[in-house]
C-alpha cells in the first residue's frame, strides 16, 4: 500500500483501499488491510493504514513433550507491523517528499511449566517489544521521461527497549537502509522502474497500458542473500472505472526453501528480515486490492494561474466585447499530456449564458493566455452608474469535458452615460436609430418639405442638414459634465429631452440626427498638445457634393473640407461647432470650419496627430 | 498614426508655422483680401498685416508686394493681375511635413477596427436613396480656377514648393479640367521634385505622360525630366 511516503500527494481526495490475498497455503482470502488518504490543501495528503495481516509468525516446537496434558510449551514468535500513518507533500510541480511512521511489534511467547502440588500448569513466559520508525522519501521529476525517488527507510525514533536475553536472537534489526529508484517514462503508456537499497535488495519492473485505465505490470525482484539472485517475479494487472480501480497480482518466489511454513530454528536466527512483506520466509500469494476514491474524483488537469481584465467597461461600446477581448485568463496544463483548454466568462444579469473562446492546445507543463469575450443583453445599457461586479471565468479540459477550474474576478462595469475619452469610443453613443431621433428629424424635415423642393437634388443633404440644426436655433443651452463624473455623454434622446449638453453630448445628439437620415458624419477630437486639458470634439458632415461642384456650397474653400467618403470617392465634408447650433447652422458652420482650418491646415494639426477625424460608420 | 506624431513631434518647431503676420508692402489696382472663412472680399491698404488664415486676391489691374519669411529670411513676394494666393501656403514645408499631408489626403481615416471586429452593417443604408435626377450643378467658376493656379505659380516662383504641390493638387478636385492642362501638371511635378519627392514627382511626371494632346515637345521634356529622375 504505502511504500516510499513522497507518493502520497498523487491522492486524488478521499482513497480508501481494501487489499486482501490468498497466501499459499491457505485456505482462502485473508484480510490484508486497509489505507484512509487524504488530499488537503491542493499539495497536501495523509494516509493512516491498518494492516492486521502484516504479520510472520514462527512456532518453534519444544523438545519436551508430556502425553497426555492439554498444553504447549512451544515458542512463538510473531513480527507484526499492523499500523502506519504518512504525511506527503508536492513542493513544486517535480518534486515531492514525505514521511512516514510504522509501528512494529516483536512479541516471542514460551510458556513455562509449572509444578503446583500434584498438577502441572503454564505460566506465561512471553516479551514484546514495540517499536516505531520514520521512513522519509521523496519524488523527483524533473522531466516528463523519468522520476527519481529516495527513501530513507527504518530510522528508529522509538527504539522499544530489547526482547529478554532469551529471545534476544529473535530481535529484528533496527538498521535504518537507505533506496533508491528511477522511473522511466517511455511513453504515457510504458513506463520502466529499476529500483535497489543499501540492504542488497533491488527490483525491476514494467508498466503498460495497453488501453485507457486498463494496465498491467511485471517485476523482477533480487536479494543478494538470496540463492539465486533474483528471488521473486510478480505480475499484475489493473483495472480502473470511474472512482473504482482493481489491482490483482500474484508473486512468486524462485526459492520455496523456508516458504512452505515449516522451517529450522537454525534458518530463522540466521535471517535478515528488512521486511516483513517480502521476507526470507513469506509464501507465494495471490493479492487483490479494491481502491475508491472519493469526493473531487477527477484528476486535475488545468489551472487558472490568473486572470487580468483589460479595464473597465463602458456600457456605451458593449457590442464590441463580443470580439474584442475584456481581459484574458492564464492557464498552466497541470497533467502529463497534451490537453485542449477553453474557456468561458460570465456576469450575472448582464449576460444571457456564457460566453466562450476559441480552444487552445497545451503541452504538459505549458502556460497560456486565453482571451476573454463577453456577449452582454441590454441591461448593460440601463447601468446608470459605476459598480463592481463578479465576472466568473471557468476554464474545461480535454478529455473529461467538464469544467476544471474555475476562477471569480472583480469587473468594473461603468455606468451607461461614462465615457473613456476617446473618439472612436464616442461613436457608440450614436444611435440613428433611436426611436425619438428618428421622430425630431421627421417632425422637423416634415415641415420644412417645401424648401427642399427648391434645391436640386445634389444639394439635399446639405439643406436637409442646415434644417435640422436651425430648428434647434436658440434651443440649445450649453451645460458641463455634473461634477465627480468621469466624462459623461448623454445619448441623444437624452439631450433632445434636456436640451443641453457639452460638446460631446452635441456633438453624439446631432452626428445621430443627421446620420439617421443618411448623412454621412465624422468626429473632428482636437488635443491642443500645449492644453490637452481642453480637448474639444465636434462633427463634419459629408454634403455628398462633388469638388467640381463645391461653389454650390461655398465660394471661400475655408469653409469645407475635401475628403473620402466610405467608397473612396471625393466629396466635400462640412466641419460644424455643434456647441454654437443654439446660434443656428451660419454660425455653428463658421466656427466649425474656421476651428478645422486652422488647428488642421494652419497648424498642421491632423498630420502632427493631435486633430484626428473619425468616422462613425 | 504613431509614425505620424512623432515626425509631427520632430517638425513641431521646424520652419515656418505661418503663425507669423504678413505684411503688406504695396498696393496697386485691385487687391483685396479675404479673412478666415468669411464669405466677402474687402479691401485692403498697404501696411496691414495678414493672418495666416487670409487670403489675397488681385484683379485684373491689380499688384501686390507682402513681405513673409522664406527660410528663416524675410522676402519680398509680388503678386502679379489675376491672382489668388492663400497666406497659409506662404510658407516653408519640411519633405518630412509634405509627404505627411499627401499620405493624409490618400488614407481616409477610419474609426478603432481590430482584425476580428466584425463588419455588421449599421443605420446608414443604400436602400431609399433619392433616385431623381434634377438639374446638374454648375461647375466652380473657372475664372477663379485659373486665379488659384496663377497664385500657385506664385508659390512656386518664390520657391515655397511643398505648398505650390499641395495647392495644385487641391485645384485638381476643385477643377479637374485643370488637371487635365500640361503646364498645371508640370507646375506640380517640378514643385514636387524641388520639395525632394523623387517619388512623388516621378508618379506625377507618368501622369503626364498619359494626358492627351502632348506635342512632342512637351512629351520630350517630359521624358528627359524621368530619365533624370531615374538615373539619380
Amino acid at each position: 500500500m504505502i511504500a516510499n511516503p513522497a507518493g502520497l500527494p498523487a491522492v486524488r481526495d478521499w482513497d480508501f483501499e481494501v487489499v486482501s490475498s490468498i497466501p499459499r497455503g491457505a485456505g482462502g482470502f485473508l484480510f490484508d488491510g486497509v489505507a484512509v488518504g487524504k488530499r488537503l490543501f491542493d499539495r497536501h495528503a495523509f494516509a493512516v493504514q491498518y494492516s492486521p495481516a502484516t504479520e510472520l509468525d514462527f512456532v518453534l516446537p519444544s523438545s519436551v513433550r508430556f502425553s497426555g496434558i492439554d498444553f504447549s510449551t512451544d515458542r512463538t514468535i510473531t513480527y507484526k507491523e499492523p499500523l502506519a500513518i504518512s504525511y506527503g507533500v508536492q513542493l513544486t510541480k517535480e518534486l515531492s517528499v514525505g514521511i512516514g511512521g510504522r509501528m512494529r511489534t516483536e512479541s516471542v511467547s514460551e510458556p513455562q511449566i509449572q509444578f503446583v502440588d500434584t498438577s502441572v500448569t503454564t505460566a506465561p513466559n512471553e516479551d514484546k517489544r514495540t517499536s516505531w520508525f520514520v521512513d522519509v522519501g521523496l519524488n523527483w521529476q524533473p522531466s516528463r521521461f523519468f522520476t527519481l525517488s529516495g527513501l530513507a527507510r527504518g530510522i528508529p525514533i522509538i527504539p522499544g527497549g530489547h526482547l529478554s536475553p532469551d529471545f534476544m536472537q529473535y530481535e529484528l534489526s533496527q538498521a535504518i537502509s537507505y533506496e533508491g529508484g528511477i522511473m522511466v517514462h517511455a511513453t504515457p503508456s510504458l513506463h520502466f522502474g529499476l529500483s535497489g537499497s543499501t540492504v542488497g535488495t533491488g527490483a525491476f519492473g514494467v508498466e503498460w497500458s495497453p488501453v485507457h485505465d486498463v494496465s498491467v505490470r511485471g517485476t523482477l525482484y533480487a536479494d543478494k542473500d538470496e540463492s539465486p539472485f533474483i528471488d521473486a517475479a510478480g505480475i499484475g494487472a489493473g483495472w480502473a472505472y470511474g472512482p473504482l480501480e482493481l489491482e490483482m497480482s500474484y508473486v512468486r518466489f524462485t526459492n520455496q526453501t523456508n516458504r512452505t511454513g515449516r522451517i529450522l530454528a537454525s534458518a530463522l536466527e540466521h535471517a535478515e528480515i528488512h521486511t516483513i512483506g517480502m521476507s526470507p520466509f513469506a509464501p507465494d500469494r495471490i493479492s487483490m486490492g479494491l481502491k475508491v476514491s472519493l469526493g473531487n474524483i477527477r484528476v486535475q488537469t488545468i489551472r487558472i494561474v490568473g486572470v487580468d481584465m483589460s479595464g473597465p467597461i463602458y456600457p456605451a461600446a458593449f457590442q464590441t466585447f463580443a470580439y474584442r477581448p475584456l481581459g484574458k485568463v492564464r492557464l498552466r496544463n497541470v497533467s502529463n499530456t497534451t490537453i485542449e483548454a477553453k474557456s468561458s466568462f460570465f456576469i450575472d444579469q448582464l449576460m444571457d449564458r456564457p460566453t466562450e473562446s476559441a480552444k487552445v492546445v497545451l503541452e504538459p507543463g505549458e502556460e497560456t493566455d486565453i482571451p476573454l469575450f463577453a456577449v452582454f443583453n441590454d441591461r448593460i445599457e440601463h447601468v446608470q452608474s459605476a459598480s463592481v461586479r463578479d465576472g466568473t471565468v471557468v476554464v474545461s479540459a480535454s478529455p473529461m469535458g467538464s469544467d476544471d477550474e474555475r476562477s471569480q474576478t472583480r469587473v468594473v462595469i461603468r455606468g451607461r452615460n461614462d465615457w473613456d475619452g476617446r473618439a472612436e469610443s464616442l461613436r457608440f453613443f450614436v444611435k440613428p436609430e433611436d426611436p425619438e431621433v428618428l421622430k425630431t428629424t421627421r417632425d422637423i424635415l416634415l415641415t420644412q418639405r417645401a424648401v427642399f423642393d427648391n434645391f436640386p437634388p445634389a444639394l439635399a443633404l446639405f439643406e436637409k442638414a442646415r434644417v435640422l440644426f436651425d430648428a434647434f436655433s436658440g434651443k440649445l443651452v450649453y451645460v458641463n459634465d455634473p461634477k465627480l463624473s468621469a466624462d459623461f455623454v448623454q445619448y441623444p434622446d437624452e439631450t433632445l429631452r434636456l436640451r443641453g449638453g457639452d460638446c460631446d453630448d452635441f456633438t453624439v445628439c446631432f452626428t445621430s440626427l443627421l446620420a439617421s437620415i443618411g448623412v454621412s458624419t465624422a468626429f473632428v477630437d482636437v488635443v491642443p498638445p500645449d492644453h490637452p486639458d481642453q480637448s474639444h470634439i465636434y462633427l463634419m458632415f459629408d454634403s455628398g457634393v462633388d469638388p467640381r461642384y463645391a461653389d454650390q456650397i461655398s465660394m471661400n474653400p475655408k469653409r469645407y473640407v475635401i475628403r473620402k467618403d466610405r467608397s473612396g470617392k471625393q466629396t466635400v465634408w462640412i466641419p460644424v461647432e455643434t456647441t454654437a447650433t443654439s446660434k443656428g447652422f451660419e454660425e455653428a458652420w463658421s466656427l466649425g470650419a474656421q476651428e478645422y482650418y486652422d488647428d488642421a491646415e494652419v497648424k498642421l494639426g491632423l498630420t502632427k496627430g493631435w486633430v484626428h477625424v473619425v468616422d462613425t460608420e | 498614426m504613431k509614425f505620424f506624431s512623432i515626425i509631427g513631434a520632430m517638425v513641431a518647431f521646424a520652419g515656418i508655422t505661418a503663425a507669423q503676420g504678413i505684411s503688406v508692402q504695396k498696393i496697386q489696382g485691385d487687391v483685396q483680401v479675404r479673412h478666415g472663412v468669411t464669405e466677402q472680399w474687402s479691401a485692403i491698404a498697404a501696411g496691414d498685416v495678414l493672418k495666416p488664415d487670409d487670403s489675397m486676391r488681385t484683379g485684373r489691374n491689380g499688384l501686390a508686394v507682402i513681405l513673409a519669411m522664406k527660410s528663416g529670411v524675410e522676402k519680398r513676394i509680388t503678386l502679379p493681375s489675376e491672382v489668388i494666393v492663400d497666406m497659409a501656403d506662404v510658407r516653408d514645408l519640411t519633405p518630412e511635413e509634405l509627404m505627411l499631408k499627401l499620405t493624409m489626403e490618400r488614407v481616409r481615416s477610419s474609426p478603432y477596427k481590430s482584425p476580428e471586429e466584425l463588419s455588421a452593417p449599421n443605420a446608414g443604408v443604400v436602400h431609399g436613396a433619392n433616385e431623381t435626377p434634377g438639374p446638374a450643378l454648375p461647375e466652380n467658376d473657372p475664372a477663379a480656377g485659373t486665379m488659384q493656379w496663377n497664385g500657385a505659380r506664385v508659390l512656386f516662383e518664390n520657391g515655397f514648393y511643398p505648398t505650390c504641390a499641395l495647392k495644385g493638387m487641391e485645384l485638381y478636385r476643385l477643377y479637374p479640367e485643370t488637371a487635365r492642362k500640361y503646364t498645371n501638371r508640370i507646375l506640380v511635378a517640378q514643385s514636387l521634385e524641388r520639395a525632394n519627392l523623387r517619388g512623388e514627382a516621378l508618379s506625377e511626371y507618368n501622369t503626364i505622360l498619359g494626358l492627351d494632346g502632348l506635342t512632342q515637345a512637351e512629351q520630350s521634356t517630359v521624358r528627359q525630366e524621368i530619365n533624370k529622375l531615374q538615373t539619380h
